[in-house]
């Protein structure tokens, strides 16, 4: 087992199994260096993350530490010599598990939770957290006015009118599509 | 500089500096880091992608910087086409092999002036599978020339540039030199259908760069004709370099066509067939015209070159001749004078 701290004063600690900390590559990485130490007994303060993001990533890590390791695809660096269907060269789909749709802070007071979360999944480089909350995000923006998005990201416009006409002229061919 | 004098020193700096403070409510999402917003462009599908960038600076930025790894818009043929009074309409063409849309529509840019932010801004977001056609285009410049250049990731492996009656008055020498010089290592193909310019800038150096790069086609018409019937431009700076160019093209040119073209000399054209007839990918044209290409009287048997290379049974002997149209197609070549108008003078080509 392995501690994880957060950054609040006093830390918050957090005691979780070591196969599903290891999900978080940047804290597997730092296991490996410290290889021979007792990490058990060594908790592992985490400068970026607070208590209540800290538990929803240890719940979250507890919940997937079974999952089958994400398949590493070698990627194709020359960019399509072939004639290769279209599906080849695009990401696969993520689709967000019906665990983690409950699991995600989503509702309109947590979405400072949320962006905790993405932050912190970031941090620790869980790839697939990240994913699925990036995902999320998107998908919640994608097709919605500016407008809307902004309110919804808590979003200043910084734009000046004159700016943003002008910006609206450049990409109004992308609105008819 | 102020030397303030503080009574109290402000805590030492913390070894965990990079904290990011959500302490403020409502967080903005720009707290989180380029990283983390990039990833989340990168789930928006492609369409969504140029209106994120109206959200706010950050992301504008953070879009127009790393635009190549963000999802593309699939498109198939776009064309660019002249409207009137200056105008052009883009049209846009999906790819129907990527995305199973079947629509074009269609975009009218209000002034010449509005379509170049509005073409870098359009390359920045799509893949263009096929081709990108100026139909017609009053507004070209070269600004837009290096654009295009420099958008070259936009540019599928097959796609090429096609300029279709494209009025170059705004082009320069250089600029066009410099276009074809590039656009010879970027696209796929080049095709030049540019007629009705009225502008003799086009030199010898123009058509170098031309020979020596993709081009399918070549068409070039330099001429216009003024109110009082008169022609106005003509070719002046092409001389016989450039038909020596073409013979000696390393790309097979399908068609060119030089029309007032004075100082291409019969000895030019003569010499031209020859190095053509030794030149492989040369014999892949399927037609050279030349109109109205020596406005100077020769006389044939004083250019010493005829005798052994060019069958002068062909020409009319000890008379003096102008060239009023010369055509070279599927090995035949024709040549009429404007004094005989009803004497066409053919000469087979085949090997």
């Amino acid at each position: 087992m392995i501690q994880l701290c957060s950054n609040d004063d006093p830390p918050v600690s957090f005691t979780v199994p070591r196969k599903a900390v290891e999900l978080s590559k940047t804290i597997k990485t730092m296991l490996e260096d410290l290889e021979g130490f007792d990490m058990e007994q060594t908790p592992i303060p985490l400068p970026n993350v607070d208590a209540p993001t800290l538990e929803l990533i240890v719940k979250w890590v507890e919940q997937h530490q079974d999952d089958p390791p994400p398949v590493e695809k070698p990627r194709v660096e020359d960019d399509d010599s072939d004639d290769s269907d279209a599906d080849d060269d695009q990401e696969p789909e993520v689709v967000i598990p019906e665990w983690d749709k409950k699991f995600l802070p989503t509702d309109d007071e947590q979405k400072n939770q949320l962006f905790k979360l993405l932050n912190a999944a970031n941090y620790l480089e869980i790839k697939p957290l990240l994913d699925i909350g990036c995902k999320y995000v998107a998908d919640k923006i994608s097709g919605q006015t500016v407008e809307w998005v902004r309110d919804y990201l808590n979003m200043e416009n910084d734009y000046t009118p004159e700016e943003e006409a002008k910006l609206k002229e450049e990409i109004a061919w992308a609105e008819g599509l | 500089m102020k030397s303030a004098k503080r009574p109290h020193l402000s805590p030492p700096p913390s070894s965990h500096q990079k904290r990011i403070s959500f302490k403020k409510s409502p967080v903005d999402v720009n707290v989180l880091p380029s990283e983390v917003l990039m990833a989340i462009f990168h789930f928006l599908p492609a369409k969504a992608i140029p209106k994120a960038r109206i959200v706010c600076r950050r992301w504008n930025h953070l879009i127009n910087s790393n635009a190549d790894n963000l999802p593309k818009i699939y498109i198939e043929d776009i064309s660019i086409a002249g409207g009137e009074d200056d105008s052009n309409v883009l049209c846009v063409q999906f790819d129907h092999h990527r995305r199973s849309i079947n629509e074009s529509f269609e975009w009218l840019l209000n002034s010449a002036s509005k379509m170049r932010p509005s073409m870098q801004a359009l390359l920045r977001h799509i893949v263009i599978t096929s081709r990108l056609a100026f139909d017609n285009c009053k507004a070209l410049t070269d600004a837009i020339f290096d654009e295009l250049c420099q958008c070259s990731a936009s540019f599928g492996e097959r796609a090429g540039v096609a300029l279709i009656r494209v009025d170059l008055r705004k082009i320069t020498p250089n600029g066009l030199v410099r276009f074809l010089s590039s656009a010879n290592s970027l696209f796929h193909f080049v095709d030049m259908d540019v007629v009705m310019v009225q502008q003799t800038f086009i030199a010898d150096s123009s058509l170098a760069a031309i020979t020596g790069g993709k081009l399918q086609r070549f068409h070039y018409v330099g001429f216009a004709i003024n109110r009082q019937g008169k022609k106005v431009y003509d070719l002046k700076h092409v001389t016989g370099e450039s038909l020596k160019h073409f013979a000696q093209s390393p790309t097979p040119l399908r068609d060119i066509a030089l029309a007032y073209s004075s100082r291409i000399r019969p000895l030019d054209v003569i010499s031209f067939i020859d190095a053509w007839q030794k030149n492989v990918h040369a014999c892949k044209l399927s037609r050279v015209t030349l109109c109205h290409s020596s406005s100077v009287n020769y006389t044939l048997m004083e250019e010493p070159l005829l005798n052994s290379t060019f069958e002068t049974r062909y020409f009319p002997r000890d008379r003096k001749f102008l060239i009023k149209h010369l055509t070279i197609a599927d090995h035949v070549l024709e040549i009429s004078l404007p004094a005989r108008c009803d004497l066409v003078y053919k000469y087979d080509m085949g090997v």
